[in-house]
């Protein structure tokens, strides 16, 4: 396993955003708006995790994706033979952004010493099932990196990584051989603990996952309501909202919780998702949207199932959202046919993504993303989605597949280290590539993906890496000022009953 | 078989959950007799089986069901897994059944053991088992 070291002078840090002109050190003028994330999926054989305890999950239900001899893919990025796995080779010091995909692929157990229950954020499953681990932050010399560490699949029991606590300070143990690594357990918000006026428990509202607060808005996906059940394969929404979550989010309920979390744990961004809805679900986000706006002002994202309707794009925007997000998880048609039923037969791949280039060139470069799972489909096929979404101007939202608990493919086995450290390199050169922007809005932080910001620890050591890091630096310092103004509380006329334009444009 | 089932306190618990539930008698019936391993909580509500027998890959099955009568001829019958972090509380769902007969057929019943024998497998779901099941699990 070879290291790759990060660059250490990089002075910038995550992405997510955007302006509406290409970025160049000559004559630009930013124009922002905001960008972000997430979700789950993958396959693979053993890890060295495997000859340390029992056998991993069935290894033989990713029959789809080969993980012997793959190639990246033809027509954009240069051929890679993945890696062998050397289960002998000594293992290496990881960087955060290493280590945090390894962590992300084998998951961690939690040693008796560690004293969570006051030291961190409680646990719970929401939304689509991601949120389940535990959060903790790598501090690095590029930036600090969330993520969410799968503790609670039975992958994570038989990981070589291993949590303890000593003399009041967490460390990640890496029991191959002996490695240690310093991490931070990010505390409890108070607000979590506390109800809303309505006496609803504010953590059955909205969750951190890692800085931004993520709400699942209306009535669990319809997905899981179809009979037979369509739902993705991967998700465990239907398991959650309900039980976990409340179902339907009230809109005061939602003002209070977004408050809090930008009062008391300087949130900046709310990330508003929702499952299936009968192609209402851009109406149902709508009213959130506006009073999130004009009652409390942070920047708002929306992660839907889209429509051809682009108008509604328009009206959402009309009412302060700053970012779109478009999750159609597998580049593969026959994958996404496979694994997404519902999306294939009631929404269709195509919808996913004209909808994305739509609201790309909206909102401008950075502003929207296309979330992909890796570690299902064939690599190259990965490879390519993320070659397509920079190639638009947005940038991708990569989630290492987790077989999360309660899913259908709860069986499955955890993705391989190897392959997706060459997603995550492949994912950094293309949006340096590509210029999309990275790490420029303020304090967007996502535990449950690697943020393209992350993979600047994979960056090679080049000019053009440099000169990538330093547009990034600029543009966030030009851009700070235009954020600030953002997330102010603004007045806003448009009504939040979307209605489609007088001309009677129907789909584009 | 149920493997804690002379302890007192299993019995107390068995015989309160019995005269709740009709189908918490026969559930508790058919483990004792299946060739399968069970345990009975005794604290919380309604009567939680769990699963001992470890999966075929080695892994501790978690698998828990729990019966759960809010009135006299109405009867919930959760699927889940405790969380594995020391402090969490958390429940994980695998759908449930809403019954609103006084009774159930032994091999519905049979399918609900197998189903928790396996470790929640997917193909091992039950026939009318509703997956987004809406309901907080009773503590």
């Amino acid at each position: 396993m070879k290291k790759t070291k990060g660059d250490k002078n990089c002075p910038t840090a995550y992405c997510h955003h955007i302006h509406r002109r290409e970025i160049s050190l000559s004559g630009w003028i930013p124009n922002f708006g905001l960008a972000l994330f997430v979700h789950p999926l993958t396959r693979s054989p053993d890890h060295p995790i495997a000859y340390l305890g029992p056998q991993r999950a069935d290894s033989q239900k990713g029959e789809l994706m080969s993980t012997e001899g793959q190639v990246v893919a033809k027509n954009a990025a240069p051929a890679q033979a993945v890696a062998p796995i050397c289960p002998d080779e000594p293992f290496i010091h990881l960087d955060p952004c290493e280590l945090e995909i390894d962590l992300f692929c084998k998951g961690m157990r939690i040693d008796p010493s560690c004293a969570l229950e006051n030291d961190a954020r409680f646990i719970s499953r929401t939304r689509a099932g991601l949120g389940s681990g535990l959060e903790l932050v790598i501090p690095g010399a590029i930036k600090d990196v969330w993520v969410n560490v799968p503790v609670e699949e039975d992958f994570a029991q038989q990981s070589c990584y291993e949590l303890v606590r000593e003399q009041g300070e967490y460390w990640v143990k890496d029991t191959r051989l002996g490695h240690r690594y310093a991490v931070r357990i990010p505390p409890e918000p108070a607000w979590y603990t506390r109800q809303t006026s309505r006496g609803t428990p504010m953590h059955k509202v909205g969750v951190l996952q890692g800085t931004y607060l993520g709400i699942y808005i209306s009535n669990s996906c319809g997905f899981w309501y179809h009979s037979p059940a369509v739902n993705c394969k991967f998700c465990a929404t239907g398991l959650n909202v309900g039980v976990n979550e409340v179902a339907r989010k009230d809109i005061d309920d939602v003002v209070e919780v977004v408050r809090a979390a930008k009062q008391e744990s300087g949130a900046t961004f709310v990330h508003f998702n929702s499952g299936y809805q009968t192609d209402r679900d851009l109406d149902e986000a709508a009213p959130y949207v506006k009073a999130v706006k004009s009652r409390v002002g942070t920047l708002v994202g929306l992660q839907l199932i889209p429509t051809l309707d682009f108008w509604k794009y328009d009206r959402l925007i009309d009412l302060g959202a700053d970012h779109f997000s478009f999750c159609y998880e597998f580049h593969n048609p026959e994958y996404f046919a496979r694994f997404l039923p519902g999306k294939q037969q009631l929404v269709g791949q195509q919808t996913f993504l004209r909808a994305l280039e739509y609201t790309a060139k909206k909102l401008g470069k950075g502003s929207c993303s296309g979330e992909i799972i890796a570690g299902v489909e064939p690599l190259e096929d990965t490879l390519r989605a993320i070659d397509y979404i920079t190639g638009i101007g947005a940038f991708p939202t990569v989630c290492i597949f987790r077989p999360t608990i309660g899913s259908d493919m709860e069986q499955w086995p955890s993705p391989r280290y190897e392959d997706m450290l060459i997603v995550f390199r492949h994912l950094y050169q293309a949006c340096r590539r590509n210029h999309i922007p990275i790490d420029v809005t303020p304090n967007i932080e996502v535990s449950l993906i690697v943020q393209p910001g992350d993979t600047r620890y994979l960056a090679p050591h080049n000019l053009a890496s440099s000169f990538y890091h330093a547009e990034m630096a600029l543009a966030r310092w030009l851009a700070r000022p235009y954020f600030a103004w953002k997330m102010r509380p603004k007045k806003i006329t448009a009504s939040e009953i979307l209605t489609p334009p007088k001309d009677g444009a129907g789909p584009v | 078989m149920i493997q804690n089932h002379t302890q007192p306190a299993v019995t107390t618990k068995l015989r309160a959950e019995v005269e709740a539930s009709p189908i918490a008698g026969a559930v508790a019936a058919a483990a004792e007799a299946s060739t399968d391993h069970f345990e009975m909580e005794t604290s919380g509500a309604g009567l939680e089986v769990v699963a001992r027998a470890p999966l075929p890959n080695g892994i501790p099955n978690r698998a828990r069901m729990k019966i759960f009568s809010p009135k006299p001829g109405h009867t919930l019958v959760f699927f889940f897994k405790k969380s594995l972090v020391p402090f969490s509380r958390d429940r994980y769902s695998y759908g449930g059944l809403d019954l609103r007969a006084p009774s159930a057929e032994p091999q519905e019943i049979t399918a609900w053991l197998d189903f928790l024998t396996s470790g929640f497998h997917p193909d091992k779901r039950p026939e009318n088992l509703r997956r987004a099941f809406p309901y907080e699990i009773p503590e």
